[in-house]
């Protein structure tokens, strides 16, 4: 089955369009169409395979009880991922990590962390290359980045992903994840910071 | 004069919301003499357009090769035809 990628031309003619909606209407092939795609939407947001894996068939499942609500005007993909999208955002409300007082505190000890000062021992901060079509195009890139999400502590995690990967605002991360304005800032910057670094070290710098 | 320390938290805080405008002044004054916090703001704005668009594309044809595994493949499946 093929989708509309924005790139491709659109199937335009009723009849193409009628028979693509007669197989959204069949879930037997859901798994083998959207699965996959579902998967990767998930494992960029939620650290744990297993549960990446759950989701996705929370979404199938949900789908299947809501298909007669399903209208056909959109892509069948859309609409599973915007039950899937819930689906996470559930996740996040239902187990919380631990937010560990060093992730917060202003006394906290910073040593173990990738400090500014670290590249202030080096001449100079390094310009980084690329533009962000052309360093997703790169498989590698693409597993340095997802390795460098994997290493933040789960709650930087989720609060990265909310802002910078999906663009909620800072108001609505809190209300999700149950933390202050002022915790969120903190975390947001740590987990900056510890990306920056592991780019640094595993990419940009690495070559 | 501001420290690297603090610019860089407020190089971050200011992606997430208002900055009082005297802090962006001091800010602003600090990157016109450290060039290192120029280039580490010029990083965090690739890191933030990186993230977005890994969000967008990763649906699509992306690179990332990451995919259900048979054995979580066979258990959806078989859910979803016991389900219906």
């Amino acid at each position: 089955m093929v989708y509309y990628d924005g790139q491709s031309p659109a199937p335009a003619d009723g009849e193409a369009m009628a028979e693509r909606k007669e197989e959204n209407r069949d879930p037997a092939t859901w798994v083998d169409d959207h699965g996959d795609a579902l998967f990767r939407y998930a494992i960029l947001r939620v650290k744990d395979e297993t549960t990446a894996e759950d989701l996705v068939q929370e979404t199938f499942l949900s789908a299947l009880k809501a298909i007669d609500g399903f209208q056909g005007g959109s892509a069948l993909r859309t609409w599973l991922v915007g039950i899937l999208k819930h689906k996470i955002i559930d996740h996040y409300r239902k187990s919380r990590p631990e937010v560990l007082a060093s992730d917060l505190g202003p006394n906290e000890d910073e040593s173990h962390e990738h400090r500014l000062e670290r590249a202030a021992e080096a001449p100079a901060l390094q310009e980084w290359a690329g533009s962000p079509s052309s360093l997703l195009e790169n498989q590698r890139f693409w597993e340095v980045f997802s390795g460098c999400l994997d290493e933040l502590p789960e709650a930087h995690r989720r609060a990265f992903s909310l802002r910078e990967i999906d663009g909620y605002k800072g108001d609505e991360i809190c209300k999700i994840l149950d933390i202050t304005s002022t915790n969120l800032w903190v975390i947001l910057h740590r987990a900056r910071n510890k990306l920056r670094a592991c780019l640094q070290d595993n990419w940009f710098g690495a070559r | 004069m501001m420290d690297c320390h603090e610019a860089a938290r407020l190089i971050s805080e200011r992606k997430d919301h208002r900055l009082p405008w005297r802090r962006v002044l001091e800010l602003r004054l600090h990157l016109v003499m450290c060039r290192m916090c120029v280039t580490y703001h010029r990083q965090l704005d690739l890191l933030t357009r990186v993230s977005r668009r890994a969000g967008e594309i990763v649906l699509s044809a992306s690179p990332l090769s990451r995919s259900l595994s048979p054995a979580a493949r066979q258990r959806i499946k078989d859910r979803l035809s016991s389900t219906r």
